[in-house]
């Protein structure tokens, strides 16, 4: 096993000992983060295109915050302030919004491939 | 205004006792804009603490599981013993790299706690307040020293502490902290959240009950 097949598999392992998701053994339904853990598996195998298609939303937006994590910890060395959006009242309400539509397209799109 | 630890006249235990037995009023303290590396420091130092305890007790648990496996070989079988001991090394490997796997939740757990405190009208200070709070959290790293039932207690206590500092940093209600807190497990209900959820939901029903005797209010 090469070193970097362990968190892969160390995943897989965790996953192994979890519960069934309570939605889909009730109504046979994706819950919306349903596919996020075979998606992390996938990306640690460095799968990463089948790991978007897993969960877009997760892994979409699980991307996107770890580049801002980086980007605001390169700004807080040079600057000493991390930065961060002005969330005014309009803001919060696209974002609201935002994420909203997010949500229902990704639990559509889970629906629709069988996840 | 700075807490004393973050500006570095109060040590470590006094820090930790503060923090267990009246965090409204510890948190009350904090400048919310001073840099975080005094509350990344004290969380690396809990952490530590947490996965020592850990990685004693799962030891001490995994090798007692394995006294009848050798005992009903007879020192036979001798690659199942050397299986189930790797186990036991992996485990408390895994416990002393808690450091690592408490900064990441902090930080990433952070970022899925401040998403839902904005949705609910609660993030003003920002996502290092939230960050902040998780990291002062982890005060509870010395209860893991305590056999059998530190692990629960301390995992309980860390949420209600979270959700203190939480609430008097960014100066919101409990309700809609709660309601950031819990919101990601149940609308979401990732397998990992569902043991997670159990121990939040129960974890909130001890915060909600206790709210009203705790000295700070």
């Amino acid at each position: 096993m090469v070193p970097w097949e362990w968190p892969a598999r160390l995943v897989r392992l965790l996953a192994s000992l979890l519960p069934p998701c309570p939605v889909r053994a009730v109504l046979d339904l994706p819950c919306p983060s349903c596919g996020t853990t075979r998606a992390i598996i996938l990306l640690l195998e460095g799968r990463c295109g089948d790991a978007f298609l897993m969960n877009p939303l997760v892994i979409g937006g699980g991307v996107l915050f770890l580049g801002y994590l980086i980007a605001g910890w390169a700004v807080y060395v040079r600057t000493g302030q991390f930065p961060e959006p002005r969330w005014t009242p309009g803001r919060l309400s696209i974002l609201r919004w935002a994420i909203g539509v997010a949500v229902v397209v990704n639990w559509a799109w889970l629906y629709a491939r069988g996840v | 205004m700075s807490s004393a630890w973050e500006n570095g006249t109060e040590g470590y235990v006094g820090t930790v006792k503060r923090i267990l037995t009246e965090p409204a009023g510890f948190f009350r303290e904090i400048d919310t804009d001073a840099p975080i590396g005094r509350a990344v420091l004290f969380a690396v130092i809990s952490f530590a603490i947490a996965g020592v305890g850990q990685a004693i007790w799962n030891a001490v648990g995994s090798s007692l599981q394995m006294l009848p496996m050798i005992a009903e070989n007879d020192g036979q079988s001798g690659g199942a013993l050397a299986v189930a001991g790797f186990g036991v090394v992996a485990q408390v490997v895994i416990s002393l790299l808690m450091p690592v796997w408490g900064l990441m939740g902090a930080f990433i757990g952070g970022g899925i706690t401040h998403l839902f405190l904005l949705l609910f009208g609660a993030g003003q200070k920002g996502y290092m307040t939230t960050v902040r709070a998780n990291l002062y959290g982890s005060a509870t790293g010395v209860i893991y020293l305590v056999p059998c039932c530190g692990a629960l207690v301390a995992s309980i206590w860390t949420l209600v502490i979270t959700i203190v500092g939480l609430t008097e940093m960014h100066q919101s209600t409990t309700g809609r902290v709660l309601a950031a807190v819990f919101a990601p497990v149940v609308l979401c209900c990732v397998c990992i959240g569902l043991s997670v959820g159990i121990a939040f939901l129960l974890g909130g029903a001890a915060a909600f009950s206790q709210l009203p005797h705790m000295p700070w209010r």
